[in-house]
């Protein structure tokens, strides 16, 4: 029964995939998070190892299957019979799933990245800032990560305020990343709804309403983070609206 | 013409390009006459903007990348450092050294290494890259042209000199692969 056998040992090795796939996103993801302080909050450093993680798990799991499949298993099941196309599927159905899952990952990783490096970036922007004139406590107004102008309420003197660049520079990735991973499931659907039955009309309109639920909960949440970014709030929504359908057709 | 807090798309440019290659931000906000804060609402706001006329016009993209990669002109003419494509062509004398360090820098990025400690392996920063990037972009486009007689020859030697790079660093970085699964055979 060579058949059962060839079809047997396939499903075992892609079950052994799948299982070390989970196993590989969870300790990655771990990995991720770890270096941000081993790094003393280098944000870059940490999303380079971000897309390192992920470009090994893509090239050492997701792609070993296909490679597996075309070096091995189809020369073996192609020799034997003709069953081999179901089986074909079974490969790249797996694929597909796992390289939707590392996409979401990503997103997710990338977001709690963000909110790491956000939380510990906040305690240092809101160390007690004094007014250099009266010795006044400065109340903080506006985005606490780009420079700009502050007055002392007791003294009225105006004061240029920096923030540390070690803080400041990756402000806005990581205030994206956050938002993303906040409104992954509107991400989803917006993802998903490609996939819709019906006319590109129909396609096209179901994609815009998903766009503009998911583009709603990205910049709502950006101004929870940041509410002074609700300044811009309409010229950023339109820029980014314009890149997602610009990106459908 | 537009301006953002009276600066205009070129001194944008202009100012992202100096600042690339190392002019330290209190001279070029002395140079643009503006403070701080009023720089970083100007560097995020012409930024979105720029972005938004890329979308409709493809030239300003090209018309951005011109001035940031020559940014020695214009009201930073007088200014110290920067230099053209021109004056950095003795440490990227050639297209096969540009495919070189492009490829190094790409498949290095892949396995958590920065371009920036790339670059610096070939005496290059982000700014005399981007200057050098623009060149051998512009070559290529005068180089490849589908209607030229030799096109085909031309359109094989570009490739053939990507495929050996990028080959070449991602076997140079092989042996830094993690393999995840390396124990699951069939």
């Amino acid at each position: 029964m060579k058949q059962q056998e060839l079809i047997g040992r396939w499903d075992i090795f892609l079950r052994r995939m799948s299982e070390r796939f989970r196993q590989s996103l969870m300790q990655g993801q771990q990995a991720v998070l770890d270096s941000l302080k081993e790094n003393d909050y280098n944000y870059w450093a940490s999303l380079r190892t971000l897309s390192a993680v992920k470009s090994q798990i893509d090239d050492s799991v997701i792609k070993k299957i296909d490679e597996t499949w075309s070096n091995q298993v189809y020369p073996m099941m192609e020799a034997d019979g003709h069953y081999w196309t179901e089986e074909m599927d079974k490969g790249r159905n797996l694929e597909d799933t796992m390289n939707k899952e590392l996409e979401l990952w990503h997103i997710e990783t990338e977001g709690k990245l963000g909110d790491l490096f956000f939380s510990t970036a906040m305690i240092h922007l809101s160390q007690g800032m004094q007014c250099p004139r009266c010795s006044a406590a400065l109340e903080m107004k506006g985005n606490p990560f780009v420079s700009h102008y502050l007055s002392c309420m007791y003294c009225q003197a105006t004061h240029t305020y920096i923030p540390d660049s070690k803080w400041a520079m990756p402000w806005g990735n990581v205030i994206d990343s956050i938002a993303r991973y906040k409104a992954i499931k509107e991400y989803q659907r917006m993802t998903d709804v490609k996939n819709v039955e019906g006319t590109k009309a129909v396609q096209q309109s179901a994609y815009e309403k998903a766009a503009e639920e998911y583009l709603s909960r990205f910049f709502e949440e950006r101004v929870l983070l940041i509410p002074a970014t609700r300044e811009t709030l309409a010229q950023d929504k339109e820029a980014q609206r314009k890149r997602l359908f610009h990106q459908l057709n | 013409m537009e301006t953002i807090n009276g600066v205009s798309f070129e001194d944008y440019a202009l100012a992202a390009g100096n600042l690339s290659q190392g002019m330290p931000e209190a001279e070029v906000l002395q140079i643009l006459g503006i403070e701080k804060p009023v720089w970083e609402d100007t560097n995020a706001r012409w930024g979105t903007r720029l972005g938004e006329l890329m979308m409709q016009d493809m030239q300003y993209a090209a018309r951005y990348g011109e001035i940031f990669a020559n940014p020695r002109q214009g009201k930073f003419a007088g200014a110290s450092g920067g230099q053209t494509a021109e004056e950095l062509l003795h440490l990227v004398p050639d297209l096969d050294t540009y495919q070189k360090i492009f490829w190094h820098c790409s498949v290095a990025e892949e396995h958590g290494v920065d371009s920036n400690t790339v670059l610096r392996e070939y005496g290059l920063d982000l700014g005399k890259w981007s200057a050098l990037s623009m060149h051998y972009s512009k070559q290529g486009l005068n180089t490849l042209d589908v209607n030229a007689p030799d096109y085909n020859e031309q359109f094989e030697y570009y490739s053939e000199q990507m495929d050996r790079w990028e080959n070449y660093w991602r076997n140079f970085y092989s042996n830094e692969r993690v393999d995840a699964a390396g124990d699951i055979e069939f």
